[in-house]
């Protein structure tokens, strides 16, 4: 009678099953580790307690209550289930991280079907003691951002390891959380010291190279001309015409600010670690103050050189390439021959003049 | 006046707390009023902080006195340990009530109400309790959901309104889910958890609180508290039996008498253990006298006395050893101090043995009351004597709960001349003491009388007011005659006379009639009862197959066949009936075996002996046909 209707295969519910299963088996795989709190401890004490006493009175009602205490640890490891599972963090600086300063990380974290209340995420990081933070509500299916402050302790790579996730609800008897390995890893910028303003001023008069010779949009006279039909009247020069008793136009020079080089031919042996990395820091003060003042910057360093250029990526080109440097490994290559008019600063010198005095 | 929601759910426990303490019935007045007092002061407390400071300070004080009240409870106001520590816990809720509320305050609150649901528990199994535990699932949902929030939000940043109203959800999404979860859980676990009694006695645990006293006392003062809780539940489960019930369920007869009270005479004891079927044979059957079925379950056990309706000769109950004294009661001497269910087949009570305690006058004097039964009995048969003097106490003395505030020296001399008026051991007792004037042996019996019949529970409800005392005179020829002089009061209540209240009564009765029977009543037999059912229903055709083929022996081929059939359960309805209709959910009487097996001969545990199922009886038996008719199911 049905022949002309093709029957559902009974193998089309076969993947949605396959799912459900695997969802089954991953949740019965995840370890949960549990832990009693205090008032946990007291509350299972008090149910053996009340268990004791119903078995030696027969007392029914005392078993009823036994059931209700019994109910209420079942009830709260199914809620603190549900109120973990599915919950996932994401991780992102806020800002540049530098060795010894505040950093903020926004972490957000998103759950699944079910609305995470009261979740300690504690993360674990290289090096670092860990950090919490409470997300007193994560929406079922949404996210809520989360924001950490940590003090990353050096230069390099600050790795995020993994991730505890735990919670005390519903009813704070026992602490259940599990444990999702992370491996986020970020950039640490050296530390950086803010130098005085007199010695790169100075820096800037010896070094720089901030003239072009040509004519441009700067602020400083170039030359003065006699003027002509479509000059503007801003560029009037009228002391100038004055006393020539004509209109005299000032032409400006272009600023070109080449800028700072600075040149690091060897890394300093001679130092200790601790000392080589105030050096480092002090380098990175270096190239940081001048990009601040808007001086382009460059740095020849073993194995590495970066044309002065003001531009923030530059600045992070370099930083980062401070940050990753292993000094004690990169000694054997010089650095490339920058030909820049020969006013380039030598770092070791600066550092040896007045550089040691100013970064702890 | 704002509330946060864990102060709210706290002071919603602490209700349900005090409600379950005052419904008991235990504590004094003034201490629930004073609790309930601080209940409500509560609301308005924070209005004074300045007390409020002032009574944190007073804490420790406060904690040193309760211990303090907690030990003079105990010595020297002779209350039982229980009635102690909830007055303890009674003396701190109210502190804790009246004082400033942080969350640990709320905290404890809601700790010690939980604490006094629990001491009520002890205190009281009536139905009521359903009701608040049933009402503390949500309660205490709330209050421990709400101290958790709390103390996360003390620990992190300030909480966000929005967060707050997304805790306020799921709060509600919480206690709904819970409720129902809890419940299944709590039954579950109620069904199976093993009931392994041991009965370690405790000081005051459920101290004696009846109307009934197996020494009825007539030098008491004040008045006697018409107490309307249930003693005990008596179902018939042959409708006929009821019809043959005189009213009278005696408890203990008192033969001495020292002229004030009247106990029990010291004499042969005979002790019963029951068979591996749980049953205690306690006397052959008189072939002539019709048998009585009964199903009683005796609520408060603190008389350690089976009463019954008639003279008993088999007792099915889960009490390991029963003992009989001379006059016939019988006793249990194990410690039993929760409910008691038990089953019996009784003959009507004959008796034809005297003693000559029987006869014995107190040592008091007994001019005026041998004068005045000389001129009421006369000098006919004893009979009718007797029937002379029931009659004249009947018609000139008025029953009264009030005892007076005087001890008499001669309280019958007092009551017949003086007074005019008392309780049915007076009556009783000046029955007795005139019958014995007459030369005819009398005694007097202590029990319940009547009770009120429940339809919904289709059994007789006796409270403890229906507690009583009767005379039996021993007239020759007849043997001991039951006698009652006590006017009875009319027992039509306020409660009765109005229609609705008197069947939401019934209602109520019947309800908690359940209460005691499926909750109060569980137990290892029930128990291994339940898992039997379980069993049988998932192989019935061979259960069937094995009962009835051997039932029907005899009845014909045709008969054999069909009731044997492929599926000879489902003649008899649903798997879910057949499961019902052999569970301790039935009805009283209609699905439970007949032969109760004793709670310590089952296999529930191992290494104990086999349970005395037919299959296993048989094989005990020698697997002959025989046995079947010996061991009839």
């Amino acid at each position: 009678m049905n022949e002309g209707i093709p029957r559902p295969s009974p193998f089309t519910t076969l993947p949605s099953v396959v799912s459900f299963a695997r969802r089954i088996l991953r949740w019965m795989m995840l370890t949960r580790p549990i832990r009693f709190t205090r008032f946990g401890t007291f509350y299972i004490l008090f149910s053996i307690g009340v268990g004791a006493a119903a078995i030696n009175t027969g007392n029914n009602l005392l078993y009823l209550i036994l059931g209700i205490l019994l109910g209420f640890i079942v009830v709260s490891g199914i809620l603190s289930d549900s109120g973990l599972w599915g919950v996932r963090t994401e991780w992102r600086p806020t800002g540049t991280l530098y060795a010894g300063e505040k950093a903020d990380l926004e972490c957000r974290a998103t759950k699944g079907w079910f609305p995470g209340i009261a979740v300690q995420i504690e993360s674990h990081w290289q090096g670092l003691p860990p950090l919490s933070v409470l997300a007193p509500w994560i929406p079922a299916r949404g996210s809520v951002p989360l924001r950490v402050t940590l003090v990353p302790p050096r230069r390099g790579h600050l790795t995020l390891e993994r991730c505890r996730y735990s919670t005390r609800f519903p009813f704070g008897l026992f602490e259940k959380s599990h444990t999702w390995q992370m491996g986020n890893e970020w950039v640490v910028y050296p530390h950086i010291t803010r130098l005085p303003w007199q010695e790169m001023e100075r820096l800037g008069r010896d070094y720089s190279r901030d003239t072009s010779s040509r004519l441009g949009q700067g602020s400083v006279p170039f030359v003065l001309r006699d003027y002509r039909t479509g000059d503007a009247i801003r560029q009037v020069h009228w002391k100038a015409s004055a006393r020539r008793q004509r209109l005299i136009v000032k032409e400006m020079e272009e600023e070109a600010g080449e800028g700072d080089l600075f040149v690091l031919k060897a890394w300093p042996m001679d130092l200790d670690p601790q000392t080589m990395e105030r050096f480092i820091s002090f380098v990175a003060s270096l190239v940081f103050a001048a990009y601040e003042q808007g001086r382009p910057v460059g740095l020849a360093l073993p194995n590495a050189s970066f044309r002065p250029e003001y531009s923030r990526a530059q600045l992070h080109r370099i930083l980062e390439k401070l940050a990753l440097v292993d000094p004690y490994k990169d000694r054997i290559t010089p650095p490339e021959d920058i030909d820049w008019n020969g006013r380039v600063a030598d770092v070791v010198t600066l550092w040896n003049e007045w550089g040691k005095r100013y970064v702890h | 006046m704002s509330i946060s929601a864990l102060n709210a759910a706290a002071l919603l426990s602490a209700a349900l707390g005090l409600a379950s303490i005052s419904l008991t019935g235990e504590i004094s007045p003034l201490w629930i009023s004073l609790s309930w007092s601080a209940w409500l002061f509560s609301f308005i407390s924070g209005r004074f902080p300045g007390a409020q400071a002032k009574l944190r300070r007073l804490e420790t004080a406060a904690v040193v006195g309760m211990i303090a009240l907690l030990v003079v409870d105990f010595f020297v106001f002779r209350n039982t340990i229980f009635i102690a520590i909830t007055h303890f816990l009674l003396f701190f809720q109210i502190v804790k009530l009246a004082g400033e509320k942080t969350r640990k305050d709320n905290l404890q609150i809601f700790l010690f109400s939980f604490f006094q649901i629990l001491a009520s528990c002890t205190l009281s199994v009536d139905a009521w309790q359903a009701i608040v535990l049933l009402a503390f699932i949500p309660t205490a949902t709330l209050a421990l959901f709400w101290n958790q929030m709390e103390r996360e939000s003390e620990t992190g940043t300030p909480r966000d309104p929005a967060v707050h109203r997304s805790y306020r959800r799921m709060a509600t999404l919480i206690c709904a889910l819970v409720l129902p979860l809890n419940v299944a859980l709590t039954v579950v676990v109620f069904i199976i958890f093993p009931r392994v009694t041991i009965n370690v006695t405790l000081p005051g645990y459920n101290s004696p609180r009846m109307g009934y006293t197996d020494q009825i006392n007539l030098t008491r003062t004040g008045s006697l508290e018409q107490s309307a809780a249930v003693a005990l539940w008596l179902a018939f489960p042959h409708p006929d039996d009821r019809r043959l019930w005189s009213g009278y369920l005696r408890g203990d007869t008192l033969r001495v008498f020292d002229g004030r009270q009247w106990s029990t005479a010291s004499g042969r004891v005979r002790r019963f253990l029951p068979d591996s079927n749980g049953v205690t044979f306690i006397r052959p059957h008189v072939p002539s006298l019709r048998l009585i079925q009964e199903s009683i379950t005796l609520l408060d056990t603190s008389a350690h006395t089976v009463f019954t309706a008639g003279r008993p000769i088999r007792v099915v109950s889960a009490l390991p050893s029963l003992q009989e004294n001379e006059e016939g009661t019988l006793h249990w001497i194990s410690p039993w101090h929760r409910a008691l269910h038990y089953n019996l087949i009784a003959e009507p009570f004959v008796d034809t043995e005297t003693k000559p305690v029987d006869l014995a006058l107190p040592a008091l004097p007994m001019g005026r009351i041998r004068v005045l039964t000389r001129e009421v009995a006369g000098s006919g048969p004893p009979l009718l004597q007797a029937q002379k003097i029931e009659s004249y106490l009947r018609q000139n003395y008025q029953y009264s709960t009030d005892f007076g505030n005087q001890a008499a020296a001669n309280p019958v001399d007092y009551f017949l001349f003086d007074r005019k008026q008392g309780a049915c051991g007076h009556f009783a007792s000046a029955m007795a003491v005139m019958l014995r004037l007459q030369k005819i042996p009398s005694r007097v019996v202590a029990g319940y009388y009547k009770g009120e019949w429940n339809e919904p529970a289709r059994c007789v409800v006796v409270r403890e007011r229906d507690a009583h005392a009767w005379v039996e005179a021993y007239i020759p020829g007849k043997g001991w005659t039951s006698f009652d002089p006590t006017p009875i009061p009319d027992a039509t209540s306020v409660s009765q006379r109005l229609v609705l209240v008197h069947q939401l009564n019934q209602y109520w009765d019947y309800l908690s009639y359940q209460w005691n029977r499926l909750v109060i009543q569980y137990d290892l037999y029930s128990q291994v009862n339940a898992f039997e059912t379980l069993k049988s229903a998932w192989w019935p055709h061979w259960q069937f197959r094995f009962h009835r083929a051997r039932q029907i022996k005899g009845t014909g081929p045709e008969a054999a066949a069909e009731e044997r059939g492929p599926f000879p359960w489902k003649k008899r309805g649903s798997l879910f009936s057949l499961v019902l209709s052999r569970s301790p959910l039935s009805p009283v009487g209609a699905g439970h075996p007949p032969m109760r097996p004793s709670v310590f001969t089952t296999s529930f545990w191992p290494g104990w002996p086999a349970p005395a199922t037919p299959k296993r009886r048989m094989k005990r038996a020698g697997n002959s046909r025989s046995a079947w008719r010996r061991f009839p199911t």
